[in-house]
């Protein structure tokens, strides 16, 4: 019986630290692609940065001189982190109303820090700001971050860390199908209603040291308003339109930025993946309009 | 505080170290302290009720033991019931009895109206309020002495592995293991632990998202989606309801305390008699003892038949209406009720040839699941038009079947259940047999097994138990 008892606890610490070790290398193997890809793109000329909205929208794989590496989700206070790890000389970054609510925090209720590259990015933070993201984290999400740099199998479904798009990218999505009445409400209520249109701090005070830090560094910032379902539009309040307004003219006064609006640019329902997000024909109507506005420029 | 969660984690890791190093004479405290703290990480306004609960039962079950004449036994237990009750009806069916009144006299033609209490119901409440009766009425029918030591009455109340959501434990069955409280590392309760973290982080909260979509009357699913979605919610409800109760079971064996198995593979009964005897267990028991017992059970001499189907129903309506006060939770409980009636004729013994079992389960599964379709419907009518479209479903089976918004994972792991619950069923691998030989070795691979499922397929976010509402 106790001879059982050594050789199945063996047995069981083996597998473990198989199962241990071979996250570890892939978790070392993730650190040097995105370390490797960070000097790839270091000063790339035009870089889109952004959540879902980018990641879904900005078609740039016939640009030769425009990179995406926007992620779903991503709070600016990454994207500010990527601006300064890459340094663009321009860069394009998805700003429309909703990125200022406050339920974009709740990705880190959904455990956006778990994710590989955000484990990584989060130790290129500075102390101060890791402790704002500690403060902004709910118990239970950090608890499982720290978990996962230790233990990095959990919850991993067998997938290795190691992705194609590890610091984000472009992914098209095929058409759901009509936008109905009840995916708009639906839209509204998670963006608007769930936090009754109050705005994200730290989505506000980012964005604010995003505008200082390009006009410092002389980094042309372009602020996309992404195109929103005509049916989508007509039914934000036109409170948040002009909140979102003060904003932008509170960001003039930190720094020097242009904010290029599509909002209101696709009247086709066949264009978009849901209320505000673009499907891959939207993307690439959407993109095409960009960058012949940038060369013209 | 969910078991499932890095909090709870926490919190028994350090009350264990203190368990373990509390001297003997002080663990039942500690326990207590512990309990109560476990209860007020949720809402600590709501230990009074738990606190004022225990106080007056404990006044008195020790009045009613100690008095001669019937009148003041009477009177005493009344009064715990009125509290017990009260305290029950007022969170929980406030609102329910007050909306259907004033519908009801407004179809008659009387004006009235009703404002919506905004209450928040406690958790557990339904769970350790039926505790407490049992225990006052066990105390009444002199089927059990009254607790001299408040601090056990107060722990069995309060004992944090099952407050939340049962097993509904009897007095007489836990009130005396905590004489002898002792921290004690059994492979047992890591079976039942691990076991309990698979059935809900594997496998309910994998299904659970797909359930959410189908069982949402905003989103539009396939037709096809609302059958699998009541195959799915059915294994849902029983990987989280069993997955909390044989956490408990665990963590209670860790302390010492050995809580009853509330769910002995109930999908594999033929009869919804059996259903009964292996779903929720002690609910069942509960209603069976202090309901339909009450009721009069099967004994009644004249119309015997009728009375007996009169008292299975009125139980089962209780039961169903215990669940939550929602019309979906009378109408389950009065369709289990109308399933036990109609099967009743047809429970003589017969010879159990394997393939007849096997349809009978599949026949009491099926109307199992079914029933559930109205336990999770938001209301009755979209019970119905779920019913309406699984009908149809049924016709579409083969045709429209979308692999990509499939549970696979959550399905996957469901099947894994069934064959654990089919082993169980057979006694191979139940913890309690014979250490030595192959059982020792396929335990070992079956814990190793789900510990691994839970640390590569478990959904780490947290997820509330369904139970919890209740």
């Amino acid at each position: 019986m106790q001879q059982n008892k050594v050789v199945s606890i063996s047995l069981f610490l083996l597998v473990l630290l198989a199962v241990e070790g071979w996250y570890l290398w892939q978790q070392k193997k993730v650190k040097q692609i995105i370390a490797q890809k960070l000097v790839i793109t270091k000063r790339q000329p035009i870089l889109l940065l952004g959540n879902s909205h980018m990641h879904f929208g900005g078609y740039t794989n016939d640009q030769t001189q425009a990179i995406n590496l926007a992620f779903p989700s991503e709070l600016f206070i990454f994207t500010y982190l990527k601006i300064k790890l890459l340094m663009p000389k321009t860069v394009l970054v998805a700003l429309n109303p909703q990125h200022l609510q406050k339920n974009n925090d709740d990705a880190l209720k959904n455990g956006l820090l778990s994710e590989p590259q955000y484990n990584y990015l989060y130790e290129l933070l500075t102390p101060k700001t890791q402790q704002l993201l500690h403060q902004a984290c709910p118990f239970e999400q950090w608890a499982m971050f720290r978990a996962k740099q230790w233990f990095p199998f959990l919850g991993t479904r067998l997938k290795s860390p190691v992705a194609s798009n590890l610091l984000g990218g472009y992914k098209g999505y095929k058409s759901r199908g009509e936008v109905t009445a009840q995916d708009i409400h639906r839209r509204l209520q998670t963006v608007f209603g769930a936090y009754r249109y109050q705005l994200s701090s730290l989505q506000l005070a980012y964005l604010k040291k995003i505008v200082t830090y390009c006009s410092q560094q002389q980094i042309r910032l372009i602020f996309v308003g992404f195109p929103l379902h005509p049916s989508f539009f007509a039914k934000i309040p036109s409170k948040v339109f002009h909140q979102f307004q003060k904003t932008l003219t509170e960001l003039k006064k930190s720094g020097s930025f242009e904010y290029w609006d599509y909002s209101q640019q696709f009247d086709e329902p066949g264009m978009f993946y849901d209320p505000d997000h673009l499907n891959k024909q939207g993307a690439k109507v959407l993109s095409n309009l960009i960058f012949t506005r940038l060369n013209h420029q | 505080m969910l078991f499932n969660s890095f909090t709870f984690l926490l919190f028994f890791g350090v009350f264990l170290l203190i368990y373990k190093l509390l001297p003997s004479n002080y663990r039942k405290q500690g326990l207590l302290v512990a309990s109560y703290t476990f209860y007020a990480f949720w809402r600590f306004e709501y230990v009074f009720l738990l606190l004022s609960s225990t106080l007056l039962d404990y006044i008195c079950a020790r009045q009613i033991e100690r008095a001669t004449q019937s009148r003041i036994r009477k009177t005493y237990l009344f009064l715990s019931l009125f509290f017990n009750l009260g305290v029950l009806v007022f969170f929980k069916y406030a609102n329910f009895f007050g909306d259907n009144i004033v519908s009801l006299a407004n179809l008659l033609g009387v004006e009235v109206s009703w404002v919506t209490w905004h209450l928040v119901l406690p958790l557990g409440i339904s769970f350790y309020t039926f505790q407490t009766i049992s225990y006052t009425l066990d105390v009444y029918h002199r089927r059990l002495n009254a607790e001299k030591s408040i601090i056990n009455l107060a722990l069995y109340v309060s004992f944090f592995p099952q407050l939340i959501a049962g097993p509904i434990e009897r007095a007489c069955d836990l009130l005396p293991q905590f004489n002898q409280l002792k921290l004690r590392f059994s492979q047992e309760a890591i079976y039942w632990i691990t076991l309990g973290f698979f059935k809900k982080m594997v496998v309910a909260d994998n299904l659970a998202p797909f359930v959410e979509k189908v069982f949402n009357p905003e989103i539009r699913v396939e037709v096809v989606d609302y059958l699998w979605g009541m195959y799915a919610f059915a294994i849902q409800i029983y990987a989280d309801f069993s997955g909390y109760s044989d956490i408990a079971l665990g963590i209670a064996l860790l302390l010492g305390v050995r809580l009853h198995q509330n769910f002995r593979q109930p999908y594999f009964a033929s009869s919804f008699q059996e259903f009964w005897r292996r779903w929720h267990i002690s609910l069942s028991f509960w209603l069976r003892d202090y309901v339909y017992f009450a009721l009069g059970g099967s004994q009644s001499k004249r119309w015997a038949t009728l009375f007996t189907y009169r008292n299975l129903l009125i139980t089962m309506l209780v039961g169903g209406l215990w669940h939550g006060s929602n019309w979906t939770f009378v109408l389950w409980g009065a369709l289990h009720g109308a399933l036990l009636m109609a099967e009743r004729p047809w429970l003589r013994p017969t010879i159990q040839y394997p393939v007849l079992r096997f349809l009978k389960q599949c026949w009491v599964f099926h109307w199992v699941a079914l029933a559930f379709v109205i336990f999770r419907a938001q209301n009755v009518s979209q019970a119905i038009e779920i019913i309406r479209q699984i009908g149809e479903g049924i016709v579409q089976v083969v045709g429209a079947f979308d692999l990509e918004t499939f549970p696979k994972v959550g399905c996957f792991f469901a099947v894994v259940l069934v064959l654990l619950d089919w082993g169980q069923q057979k006694k191979w691998f139940i913890p309690t047999t014979s250490n030595n030989g192959w059982r020792y070795w396929v335990r070992f691979g079956i814990l190793t097994g789900l510990f691994w499922a839970i640390m590569l397929f478990g959904v780490f976010r947290g997820a509330q138990f369904i139970y919890f509402q209740f």
